[in-house]
């Protein structure tokens, strides 16, 4: 078989076995240097950062050590009170990617009468278009990333009837490719961030059985190169988020199972720092928010112990969706 | 924020990135306290082009700077074009230190969006050129799309330059993608085939992509085109089977079975005796889904006599089902099973052919070339699965060692092919009537259960199953045989309400818990358990039949 130059090596010195506390640290760190500069240059994105930040720390069983009252505060002055939608952060516009981190975040912290839910039905209502796909604010960009953000979101708030979602799965469908994948709009290459998206939202629709599992399985769990990682398309680099969407979406295709668990793990293990806490993308990079999370939420799909089990749609802990009542589509193999 | 190495920051550098900072900051601030009060003049623009040119991420600029363009439009068409020259001028700037950033291609369609007469031709040259830089840019192939789109481009066109692209790179993905949308536009099959595009076209791509894989059979591109070449087109929904059974007494089910899942509503108009008015059918799916293969209602009908049932489907012909006097089942089958090969042209079987042939070829040059293999796989299922069956399980059995990472999906495709040739068979022949068995194949999975609602005894032992989920579509079967299996749960059993033999012996049922699913079975009187952890627990015999008081007979040892 062809070798795989775009692939990456795991070697004895890299971490084997999950750093619980060190990433609990680094995350807790992260959120009190408020002058780092990291910190103040990842404010156009600081409400999924909240996200990601506190659905790691809720997976690690150590929500407790984060500030609620804090949280919910920073959120309520992000709701643009004209839209409806959130910002990132004080000074930036709303967006529909914001407005499901706040949703999700205050879904987990029992919060949503703190904010106007009828502001949000309106945004995220606002932004569909005609032919059933959404806008990502008024500027108008459209993917398929916003069709999943208005989806979940308005499912979290039990307020999916605000919106057309029949419309809304019809333009799904039009961005899948002869692969069984999906893309940011119709006529896009299939991405796995993409596909992940798209069969949220399918799922939670109820309307999984639109998809080829057998075919878009295949592509997925092509995805896993020698080391063990994922990469997110054909011939590119591994990189730890993908441990999350591909793993998610094989769980909603009912075939977790064609990858190999124990080399995923491994490979996971591996973006792992262990100076600083927090996961990488690839072995030896920087540590972010994003990657930490995304690197916990796949070790909890593999059922990795000492992790929460994670829901694989709305990629929040599988407790809250209980509480909410909420259940998601899963087909059969 | 990806692919950023790991580097030790000095102190000077630290407070250098802090000055830095501390200056951006102070940039911003002034954006937005320009935008506050609606200044929206030359400092404004020059203050975002600034920014965004370090971070073209930060949508919110990207809106300020959107809405100080509009502010200070010009009625003159020739100045207001000569501004937003000027904006793909500074976008470049910015694709320049991120050219995957969602933004900057956004504010480029913004921009051609607003153009009086947009300069299509010259924005497919740009892509051409970040083409060149980076083959995979999806961002760049969307804005290609979108400049295509609004230049009224020929898909020809485009299709001779994803052939450039191609030949440049074999493993350049997106260009075969493209490939893949444009090629059905430019030569449409017919209606009715069930290839992807036309035949002529077809036979010419298949030619291309095998000289492609034979440049470089390591390469995986042009192997996920070809399979797609060589798949089939689902086709739409089609009633395959109606079916009445009584399932105790003069109670019983009628069944009606789809090729793919269909919502309550697809299930035909129904007379019973040419009443109309009676009590209308209550239609179900055995896993409760809104779609489903199959839809049951309860019907009782007295066994003393003749029955008549009349299914219309609008745009059909009405079914008719005669259910005979103390007859126990009637059953039509309205559609096969779709079978691989039989709709094949004499053309598109020689050129698959010749593909098997080129792929044989190579599979002797490179023996151990996973995508040759996987190709064959599906060339022979394409042209004849059962024909082919042994070649084809090779295939897969060389497969699961070649290729460990995938070892299961491997697995789950030999089940396939073993269940679909089992059926076939099934149908074909009758012999064993309304038995079906599936034993020692090494089953991972259980699929086209659908096609075993009607069947009243199934055997599939002796298999590696330990999800039996879809098991829950037998909603006539009396008696099922599962030994020898590795299945923990047996809930997808709680609604299969005609059981009234079970057998699971050797698998790995651990819980009390477990049995409780069979609760609901009322029929049910016959069940062995023999070898499962269950029954090493103490009290097992009298706490199971205290949970299921009807059973007759209850084996544990």
């Amino acid at each position: 078989m062809g070798s795989h130059p775009k692939d990456v090596e795991i070697t004895d010195e890299h971490p084997k076995s999950l750093l619980l506390q060190k990433h609990a640290d680094y995350i807790l760190s992260y959120t009190k240097k408020k002058e780092d500069y990291e910190y103040t240059m990842t404010e156009h994105f600081r409400m999924s950062g909240m996200y990601w930040g506190l659905t790691a720390m809720d997976i690690l069983s150590q929500l407790d050590k984060m500030s609620r009252t804090e949280v919910v505060e920073f959120i309520r002055q992000c709701q643009d009170a004209e839209s409806g939608g959130f910002s990132p952060s004080l000074g930036h516009d709303p967006h529909l990617l914001f407005t499901l981190s706040a949703v999700q975040i205050l879904v987990m912290l029992e919060a949503t009468e703190e904010v106007s839910v009828e502001g949000v039905v309106r945004y995220v209502s606002s932004l569909q278009n005609e032919d059933g796909s959404f806008s990502g604010d008024k500027w108008g960009e459209v993917d398929t990333r916003f069709s999943f953000c208005a989806v979940a979101c308005l499912a979290l708030l039990k307020r999916l009837e605000s919106l057309n979602l029949d419309k809304a799965v019809e333009f799904v469908m039009r961005c899948q490719n002869v692969d069984g994948g999906f893309g940011t709009r119709p006529g896009s290459e299939s991405h796995a961030g993409q596909i992940y998206c798209c069969l949220g939202l399918l799922s939670i629709a109820g309307q999984l059985h639109q998809v080829n599992g057998d075919l878009l399985g295949w592509w997925l769990c092509e995805r896993q190169l020698p080391s063990g990682g994922l990469n997110g398309r054909p011939e590119k680099l591994p990189d730890v988020c993908y441990s999350w969407w591909v793993l998610a979406s094989l769980s909603m295709l009912g075939r977790l199972h064609w990858i190999n668990s124990a080399k995923m793990r491994l490979f996971i293990m591996a973006t792992q720092d262990p100076e600083t806490g927090g996961f990488t993308d690839r072995p030896g990079d920087m540590v972010d928010l994003y990657h930490t999370l995304f690197g916990l939420a796949g070790l909890s799909l593999l059922g990795e112990t000492g992790l929460k089990e994670i829901n694989p749609v709305f990629c929040m802990p599988q407790y809250i969706m209980t509480r909410l009542g909420i259940s998601v589509q899963i087909v059969s193999p | 924020m990806h692919g950023r190495l790991k580097i030790k920051t000095t102190a000077e550098q630290a407070a250098e990135k802090k000055k830095e900072r501390e200056e951006k900051q102070k940039l911003y601030l002034a954006g937005l306290s320009k935008r506050a009060s609606g200044t929206y003049d030359e400092e404004c623009l020059k203050t975002t082009a600034q920014l965004l040119a370090a971070n073209p991420d930060a949508t919110t600029l990207w809106n300020i700077r959107r809405e100080a363009l509009l502010a200070g439009k010009s009625e003159d068409e020739e100045s207001w074009s000569e501004v937003l020259q000027g904006e793909l001028k500074m976008i470049v700037a910015c694709l320049g230190k991120n050219h995957k950033s969602y933004g900057a291609w956004h504010h480029r369609c913004w921009v051609m969006e607003n153009f009086p007469n947009p300069p299509w031709a010259a924005e497919v040259k740009l892509c051409d050129n970040y083409l060149k830089l980076d083959e995979r840019n999806f961002h760049c192939w969307d804005y290609r799309r979108f400049v295509v789109a609004g230049s009224k481009q020929q898909p020809e066109d485009e299709l001779k330059a994803s052939q450039q692209l191609i030949e440049h790179n074999l493993s350049n993905y997106s260009a075969w993608h493209y490939r893949s949308k444009l090629l059905p536009l430019v030569h449409p099959p017919p209606a009715t085939s069930p290839h992807p595009v036309a035949e002529q076209a077809l036979i010419k791509e298949l030619q291309m992509v095998v000289e492609a894989v034979f440049t470089d059979p390591s390469d995986q591109s042009p192997w996920f085109f070809l399979r797609w070449l060589v798949g089939r087109q689902e086709k739409g929904p089609r009633l395959l089977q109606v079916g009445y059974i009584h399932t105790q007494g003069e109670a019983g089910k009628l069944v009606c079975v789809f090729s793919q899942p269909v919502p309550q509503s697809a299930v035909p108009e129904t007379t019973v005796d040419g009443v109309n008015g009676g009590a209308p059918l209550c239609w179900w799916a055995p896993d409760k889904s809104v779609y489903s293969r199959v839809w049951a209602a309860d019907l009782s009908l007295p066994l003393d006599k003749e029955h008549s049932i009349n299914l219309s489907q609008t745009g059909q012909p009405t079914r008719s089902l005669m259910v005979g006097q103390g007859v126990a089942r009637a059953l039509e089958w309205v559609a096969n099973m779709e079978v691989c090969g039989e709709e094949l042209s004499d053309t598109t079987r020689s050129t698959l052919e010749e593909v098997k042939e080129n792929c044989t070829t190579l599979d002797e040059l490179d023996p151990d070339n996973k995508w040759v293999m996987l190709t064959l796989v599906h060339v022979l299922w394409a042209l004849d699965s059962r024909a082919h069956l042994p070649a084809i399980l090779h295939y897969l059995a060389q497969l699961q060692t070649l290729d460990p990472l995938r070892h299961n999906y491997y697995a789950d495709m030999k089940s396939k092919l073993v269940m679909e040739t089992a059926l076939r068979k099934h149908r074909v022949t009758e012999v064993d009537g309304d038995k079906f068995h599936v034993c020692g194949q090494d089953l991972t999975r259980v699929t086209h259960s659908h096609l075993l609602a009607t069947t009243d005894c199934v055997d599939l032992s002796n298999n590696s199953l330990s999800s039996i989920s879809s098991l829950c579509n037998l909603i006539a079967c009396k008696e099922l045989t599962l030994d020898q299996n590795e299945i923990q749960n047996l809930s997808p059993l709680s609604a299969l309400a005609a059981l009234q033999h079970l057998s699971v012996a050797n698998n790995k049922i651990a819980d009390i818990k477990q049995l409780s699913c069979l609760q609901s079975l009322t029929n049910l009187r016959h069940l062995n358990l023999k070898n499962n952890p269950v029954c090493e627990m103490e009290d097992s015999e009298t706490r199971i039949r205290e949970l299921l008081p009807g059973l007759q007979t209850l084996i544990l040892r």
